[in-house]
């Protein structure tokens, strides 16, 4: 997938692209200057404190697992707010961006899959924002409660969520499945397509970005009922890895979280 | 549409293009090959090289799913099943391992837009996490 075009960074970019509807609007809960896609609504997730991973149950691993534990940023953090986008950026979103992408008909709010950590990286940075770290969005998906799923503690179903048991084995539409939803209303967080993230020492210089290690959270469309746990660990993968269950979705603004 | 009528309509083309190969646990190193696909409608075959030495495959279709056989992948046929729902011109999923637990999931696809066949196979660790394994990207020849 080739990137067509690299527009400057910016906050307001209503002006360089026809479909952002809106350059911003005011938050009541913030104050901070929101952004606005018409087909990607930003969703205030309000700060906090929790506890990121979790000692998984032997007997919860799925079978031969190499895991001993749900997530190696085991631990009490704190997350500044910030917004994430609703639901997982879609074909006919990304398409503004890498005027290349094809995808055959129909598929328009399917997520857009197959894209690189680097070129994800550059998309959410040309409409101004960033990909969430894995603490943001594992924070989004669990809240300050510790939930185990995006909607609470209740064991995944086709009805919930979109996972390897469901049909179609492929991507569906974004919020095609009404249960797989924060309370805040952040959609698809924990099937559909895996979603690339940010290491959490990414914006501190003394542990600069290893381009050799990136993860992806959530589940997907080919992923077992295991890995929707919001706190699941997942593979190490290349920043030029791309595969069909792998999406994304946009974080603003990306404040680095503190370990406490 | 069944995976053999899906493919009736490409019987008899042949398409050339670059073979993809991660072998690296970050699936980020491909080893690169020129390759070809060859259609009919009982399945594919397929001819890519490694490190200079010429292999071939096939995905051959049946009521069950398909047989997969590779010459550098597996020498010995292992037996898929369908993937319903999948999209594409066919999806099949089979085990391999010395207790038939690793996954390898094979999947054929037209890129209408561009017009190219795209032969994908995918790795499945027994505890469910995936890596890419191979694709094929190829033009139409004839």
């Amino acid at each position: 997938m080739r990137l067509s075009r690299h527009l400057p960074v910016a906050v307001c970019v209503a002006p360089l692209t026809w479909a952002l509807s809106a350059c911003s609007e005011r938050s009541d809960q913030s104050g901070i200057e929101a952004p606005s896609d018409s087909l990607n609504p930003a969703i205030w997730i309000e700060g906090g404190s929790f506890v990121a991973g979790s000692e998984a149950p032997r007997e919860r691993l799925p079978a031969g697992s190499p895991y001993s534990r749900l997530d190696e940023q085991s631990g009490r953090w704190t997350v500044a707010s910030f917004w994430l986008q609703q639901h997982e950026v879609t074909n006919v979103e990304y398409r503004r961006f890498d005027t290349t992408h094809a995808f055959p008909e129909g598929m328009d709010r399917r997520p857009v899959a197959d894209v690189t950590w680097r070129e994800a990286l550059a998309y959410a940075a040309w409409i101004g924002g960033s990909l969430p770290t894995e603490v943001q969005w594992e924070y989004a998906a669990r809240g300050s409660e510790g939930r185990e799923y995006p909607w609470g503690d209740a064991a995944p179903t086709c009805e919930r969520s979109h996972y390897v048991e469901c049909e179609p084995r492929n991507t569906i539409e974004v919020m095609s499945r009404a249960g797989d939803v924060t309370p805040e209303g952040v959609h698809d967080l924990a099937g559909n397509v895996r979603e690339w993230v940010k290491p959490v020492w990414f914006d501190d210089a003394r542990h600069p970005v290893n381009p050799d290690a990136i993860r992806v959270k959530g589940g997907s469309w080919a992923h077992l009922a295991f890995f929707l746990r919001a706190a699941a660990v997942t593979n190490y993968l290349g920043v030029n890895y791309s595969w069909d269950n792998i999406g994304f979705r946009v974080a603003w603004p990306a404040a680095p979280a503190e370990r406490r | 549409m069944r995976p053999m009528s899906a493919l009736s309509e490409l019987s008899g083309t042949r398409w050339t293009g670059a073979a993809e190969l991660w072998l690296d646990p970050l699936g980020d190193q491909a080893s690169r090959s020129d390759c070809t696909i060859a259609v009919d409608a009982g399945g594919v075959r397929y001819a890519w090289s490694h490190e200079g030495k010429a292999h071939e495959g096939s995905v051959t279709l049946n009521e069950r799913g398909a047989d997969f056989q590779d010459t550098w992948h597996q020498k010995e046929p292992m037996e898929c099943a369908t993937v319903r729902g999948a999209g594409g011109l066919f999806q099949v999923q089979g085990s391999y391992g010395p207790e038939q637990d690793w996954g390898w999931r094979i999947g054929l696809s037209f890129r209408a837009p561009t017009g190219e066949l795209v032969l994908q196979m995918t790795n499945i660790a027994p505890w469910g996490e995936e890596a890419r394994a191979v694709r094929m990207i190829c033009a139409r020849e004839s």
